[in-house]
C-alpha cells in the first residue's frame, strides 16, 4: 500500500546542507499497522509529510496505492492525497474558528459531491470518531481529546485507505490516549493501513500493532 | 459541488469578515471618488458640447486700436452677402458692473423681442412657461436671481444707464439651470435696453454671429472676411471647442490629482491584501493543501472570495457616485470642477452613463484586486503544504 524507495531529504544548500532522511526504504502492506518509533528530531514528521506529498523529497520516491505521489503533478497529487490519505497532525491543524461539521466539510469540497453524500460522509466520520455530539461546536471550545477526535473524523471523512498519525498521544492525558488506541484498533479492524509516528512507548505494547520500525538520525 | 463549496466560501468570508469589510470599504470609497470624478467630467463635457453645438460657427467683431468696438449694421449686411453664410445675427452683450455689488458683475445679453423665433428660444431658456417679454422685462440666471433677492431686489432691478440716469427692469423669470453652466451671471433683456445700459449707439452690435452650415467652407469664408475687412476679428467655434475640451479634459489638473490619489489608495489596498494573504491566510492555505485541495481548488476559493468582495465594493462605490452626482448634484466635488466663480454655479448634472467605460473601469479594478490575492495564494501553494502550515 505504501512503498518508500531510497528516500532522502536534505534541507539547505552547500555547507549549510542538513540531511534529515537518508536513503529510507520501507514497505507497508494494505491493512498493516506500523509504528514508526524514534526520538524527537529523528525525522519522523518529515517522513510522514513526504509520504503525504506535503513536501518534496530530495531523492527517491513514495508510492501510495501504486501511484508515485511524490512525482505527480499538483492536480493529480492533490487528488491522490485527498482520496487515499488521512493525516492526523500532532498540532491537529484544525480551523479553530469553524465548527466540527465545517472542518469536516473541507476535505470533501475537492470531490464535488452532492449535498446528500457530503452529509452522509460527515455523519459517518463523526460516528466513527465518536464526536457526533459536538458536530456544531466551534473547535476552539473543544477539549484536547475532543479536538483530536475531530482531527480523526476529518482524516476519515473521505474514507481513505491510509491513515498517517504524527505523535497522536503527545498532547493527550492517559485516559484519552487509551481511548485513542481503542479507536486505532477499530480503524485497523475496518481494514485501514495505519502508520503511527511516535516516541510514546505505549504503542509497543499494543496487540494490534504488526510492526515497530525504529528511525534513528534519518535512517531506518 | 456547489452546495458545500459555497457554504465553505461563505464561511471563509465570514471568518475574515473584518479584513474583507476593511478592503471592501476602502475600495468602495476609491471607486466612489473615481466614478464621481468621471461622472462630473463626463456630464460637463456632454453639456458643454451640447451648448457649443448651438453656437454660431463664427463671431465677427470690429477692432479699433486693437480693441473691440461697436459694430455697425453695414458690416452685418455686407457679411450676409458672402457665399456660404446662411444667417447673420447682430448680438448685443457685455459686462455690467453694479457698484452696489462689490466684485460682482453681470453679463448682459440683449434679445430681439420682435424676432419671431424668440418665443421658441425663450421657452427653451426658461424653466417656467413664458410667452413673451415686454420691453421693460428681463430674465436672469438662478444665481443672479438669488443675489438680487438677497439685496432686496425681489421683482425688479435698477440699472445705471451709460448716458446717466437709471432704468427700472422687471425680473420676469429665471433661465433654466442647464444654461447656467455657461451663463451663470447672465441677465437677458430687450436689445434696445441692453444698448442703453452698455452704451452702444442705436443700430450697433457688440459682435455679429455667422452661421455656416458647410464645414468645408469654413476656412475660405474666414479668409474672405479677414482679407476684405481690415481691423476685424473672427472668433472660430472650432477654437472654442478645443478650449472647452482642455477645460473639462480627463487629463486636466483636477482630474489628474484625483486620479493620483485614487491610484495611491488602490496600491495601498493591494499591498494590504497581498501581505494579509501571506501572513493570515498562510496557515489556512497550508491546511487545505494538506487535505488534498489542489492549487486550482484554492485559487477558485480565493478567487471567488476576492471577486465577491471586489464586485460588491465596485457596485457600491459606483452606485453611491451615481446618486451623489446625479441625485445630489455633487456637492463639494462639483464645486472643484466647476470652479469658484463670483456667483455659485447652480448646476444640474444630467445622467451620463457609458457602459464601455464602466466595463473598462471594472476590469482595471478587479484584475489587480484579484491578482493581489491570487499571486500570493499561488506562491503559498508552490512552497508546499508543510512549509505553509508552519
Ligand atoms: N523545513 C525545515 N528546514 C530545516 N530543517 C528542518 C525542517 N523541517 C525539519 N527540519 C529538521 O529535520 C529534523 C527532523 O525533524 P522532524 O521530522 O520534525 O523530526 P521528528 O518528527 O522525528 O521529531 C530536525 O532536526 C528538524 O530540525
Ligand atoms: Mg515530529
Amino acid at each position: 500500500m505504501i512503498r518508500v524507495e531510497n528516500l532522502s531529504k536534505y534541507y539547505g544548500q552547500g555547507r549549510e546542507r542538513k540531511t534529515v532522511l537518508q536513503a529510507i526504504g520501507l514497505h507497508i502492506a494494505q491493512g498493516e499497522c506500523v509504528v514508526l518509533k524514534g526520538v524527537s528530531g529523528s525525522g519522523k514528521s518529515t517522513l510522514l509529510s513526504l509520504m503525504a506529498g506535503l513536501e518534496k523529497p530530495s531523492e527517491g520516491a513514495v508510492y501510495i496505492a501504486g501511484e508515485p505521489i511524490s512525482k505527480l503533478p499538483d492536480l493529480h497529487q492533490s487528488k491522490q492525497r485527498n482520496r487515499h490519505i488521512g493525516f492526523i497532525f500532532q498540532a491537529y491543524n484544525l480551523f479553530e474558528d469553524m465548527s466540527v461539521y465545517e472542518n469536516l466539510l473541507a476535505p470533501l469540497i475537492p470531490r464535488k459531491l452532492p449535498v446528500k453524500e457530503v452529509d452522509r460522509a460527515v455523519s459517518k466520520a463523526l460516528e466513527a470518531a465518536n464526536i457526533a455530539h459536538k458536530k456544531h461546536t466551534v473547535v476552539r471550545n473543544l477539549s484536547g481529546g475532543e479536538k483530536q477526535r475531530c482531527a480523526i473524523a476529518r482524516a476519515l471523512v473521505n474514507d481513505p485507505e491510509v491513515i498517517l498519525c504524527d505523535e497522536p498521544t503527545a498532547n493527550l492525558d492517559k485516559d484519552n490516549a487509551a481511548l485513542f488506541t481503542r479507536q486505532l484498533q477499530q480503524l485497523k479492524g475496518a481494514g485501514k493501513t495505519l502508520l503511527i509516528a511516535t516516541h510514546d512507548p505505549l504503542f509497543e505494547t499494543l496487540s494490534f500493532v504488526d510492526r515497530v520500525v525504529t528511525i534513528e538520525q534519518g535512517r531506518i | 459541488m456547489a452546495g458545500s463549496f459555497f457554504h465553505f466560501l461563505l464561511l471563509t468570508l465570514y471568518k475574515n469578515r473584518f479584513f474583507h469589510a476593511t478592503t471592501l470599504l476602502m475600495a468602495a470609497v476609491l471607486i466612489f471618488l473615481l466614478a464621481s470624478g468621471l461622472f462630473v467630467v463626463g456630464s460637463l463635457q456632454k453639456q458643454t458640447f451640447l451648448n457649443l453645438a448651438q453656437q454660431p460657427e463664427f463671431v465677427v467683431r470690429k477692432l479699433r486700436g486693437g480693441r473691440p468696438v461697436a459694430t455697425d449694421e453695414q458690416l452685418l449686411y455686407a457679411l450676409q452677402e458672402i457665399r456660404g453664410v446662411t444667417a447673420v445675427r447682430g448680438r448685443v452683450h457685455g459686462r455690467y458692473d453694479d457698484p452696489v455689488f462689490e466684485d460682482t458683475g453681470f453679463e448682459l445679453v440683449g434679445i430681439d423681442i420682435f424676432e419671431p423665433s424668440l418665443t421658441r428660444t425663450l421657452r427653451k431658456l426658461t424653466a417656467r412657461e413664458f410667452e413673451k417679454l415686454s420691453p421693460d422685462q428681463m430674465l436672469v440666471s438662478p444665481a443672479v436671481k438669488e443675489l438680487l433677492r438677497q439685496n432686496y431686489y425681489e421683482s425688479e432691478y435698477l440699472f445705471h444707464r451709460y448716458e446717466g440716469g437709471t432704468m427700472r427692469m422687471e425680473i420676469a423669470g429665471v433661465i433654466d439651470r442647464d444654461y447656467a453652466l455657461q451663463a451663470n451671471d447672465v441677465m437677458l433683456l430687450p436689445m434696445e435696453k441692453a444698448r442703453e445700459v452698455l452704451g452702444l449707439p442705436y443700430g450697433t452690435f457688440t459682435d455679429i454671429a455667422l452661421e455656416v452650415p458647410n464645414e468645408l467652407e469654413l476656412d475660405t469664408i474666414k479668409q474672405t472676411i479677414l482679407s476684405r475687412y481690415a481691423n476685424v476679428e473672427v472668433i472660430d467655434k472650432r477654437k472654442m471647442a478645443a478650449r472647452y475640451q482642455t477645460m473639462y479634459d480627463m487629463k486636466s489638473g483636477v482630474f489628474l490629482s484625483l486620479f493620483t490619489v485614487v491610484l495611491l489608495g488602490f496600491v495601498l489596498i493591494l499591498y494590504f491584501k497581498y501581505s494579509h494573504v501571506l501572513s493570515s491566510a498562510k496557515r489556512e492555505i497550508g491546511i487545505l493543501r494538506s487535505l488534498g485541495w489542489s492549487i486550482n481548488d484554492l485559487l477558485r476559493l480565493k478567487g471567488f472570495e476576492t471577486l465577491c468582495v471586489g464586485s460588491v465594493a465596485f457596485m457600491g462605490g459606483f452606485i453611491a457616485a451615481f446618486i451623489y452626482v446625479y441625485g445630489a448634484d455633487a456637492p463639494l466635488l462639483g464645486r472643484i470642477f466647476l470652479g469658484y466663480g463670483e456667483l455659485p454655479v447652480d448646476y444640474d448634472f444630467k445622467p451620463f452613463f457609458d457602459p464601455g467605460l464602466f466595463a473598462q473601469l471594472y476590469l482595471l479594478f478587479i484584475i489587480p484586486f484579484s491578482a493581489a490575492v491570487i499571486v500570493p495564494v499561488w506562491r503559498l501553494c508552490i512552497i508546499g503544504a508543510k512549509e505553509a502550515m508552519k
